[in-house]
């Protein structure tokens, strides 16, 4: 079912071990993570029903986190707003990995809802159209199965496991995102975009509500330099295999 | 906090969220060629007709735009948390494990060594 380009190869084959690998360990990373908001959420109170149901239907971590926390604060009208501010990224994620969710109307109806980062991400991180979709697809069904379980273990456990900083595991997300948009960050035009965007981020962050500052990271696509001409452009795209591997 | 009014945070932000994601699927199909991200062997070519100069500016944006926000998120929680810094233990552990990554190691010893670092700064009371 993961695999979208409608032949038979089950995505791990069509990726190979070494990707198959990363994405995995992003996923069981990612499944901690989906314990600690079980166990966080439900520390704050809310009913078990509801921490399970943010799971299911907004399904985006960070917006979660933000979420439970202002509705146990009372204010349900912020974490409505708060929780869309941060999620409005996933427009233009999904106009840039359209192609990997596929064509037909059911794969973009299903793989809209497990478009996390991380699927993002290992997308934009294959060679061809092929990979980038069996990686989207595999990312974001895996997500999607270890955050629901996650969530599950989290509330069982309650309170116990509250603090994931104590795993480092706060560290593991930023360092899989940097690590997985490297290979741009070794072309200059995509350096200067992530360096300028990075800036502008962390220095909005401190007086900006959360979600605003990594929209204005896209202020970093100023620093891409002229765009080239048609002719030199397709050079650039026949070379670019290369630069990316 | 009633049972409506939960209720009512999860489908709107779960309704947004999704019209969010799916928007910008939907709305992809408007520029002329596909943006592959990548510029690999799949590329699709741009449509002469259709490939309008702005179309084609866009779809060499687009895969630098999702470059631009990965690294927005990245650095944001890298440094920050909830509006605040996040302190030295975190960021120390994302360039652990950024270095090793860049000095070729594999993508699960790098992650595993951000959390490592993290983690262990945090037990030497460095936070």
């Amino acid at each position: 079912m993961a695999n979208t380009s409608g032949r038979s190869a089950p995505p791990w084959r069509t990726l190979g071990p070494g990707p198959v690998r990363d994405i995995l360990t992003v996923v069981a990373a990612t499944g901690f993570v989906g314990i600690s908001y079980g166990a966080i959420a439900t520390a704050t109170g809310i009913p078990a029903w509801a921490v399970v149901a943010f799971s299911v239907f907004v399904f985006a971590g960070g917006s979660q986190f933000l979420a439970v926390s202002l509705v146990a604060a009372g204010s349900p009208i912020a974490a409505v707003i708060g929780g869309l501010m941060l999620n409005a990224r996933h427009l233009p994620f999904g106009l840039t990995i359209s192609d990997a969710v596929g064509r037909s109307w059911w794969r973009r109806l299903v793989g809209s809802h497990v478009m996390v980062d991380e699927a993002v991400a290992f997308a934009l991180a294959q060679p061809d159209g092929q990979r980038r979709r069996a990686a989207y697809w595999f990312t974001g069904i895996g997500i999607f199965l270890v955050w629901q379980t996650g969530t599950l273990i989290g509330v069982a456990v309650g309170s116990s496991v509250s603090d994931p900083a104590q795993y480092g595991l706060d560290a593991a997300f930023p360092a899989a995102l940097l690590l997985l948009i490297a290979p741009r960050l070794r072309q200059a035009a995509g350096l200067r975009v992530a360096t300028v965007a990075a800036t502008v981020a962390v220095a909005t962050t401190f007086v900006l509500p959360a979600g605003l500052p990594v929209m204005l990271g896209l202020l970093g696509l100023a620093a891409v330099g002229r765009l080239p001409a048609a002719p030199a452009a397709a050079a650039e795209d026949a070379r670019a295999p290369e630069a990316v591997s | 906090m009633s049972t409506a009014t939960l209720i009512l945070v999860i489908t709107v932000l779960g309704a947004g969220t999704y019209g969010l994601r799916l928007s910008g699927v939907l709305l992809a199909k408007r520029v002329p060629a596909s943006p592959a991200p990548s510029a690999g062997t799949a590329t699709v070519p741009t449509q002469p007709g259709r490939g309008s100069q702005f179309g084609q500016g866009l779809t060499r944006l687009l895969p630098y735009a999702a470059v631009a926000l990965l690294a927005a998120l990245a650095a944001t929680a890298a440094f920050t948390d909830a509006g605040r810094f996040a302190g030295i233990a975190r960021p120390a552990g994302v360039l652990a494990g950024f270095v090793a990554g860049l000095l070729r190691a594999p993508f699960a010893v790098a992650v595993l060594l951000a959390a490592g670092v993290a983690a262990a700064l945090r037990l030497l009371g460095i936070h």
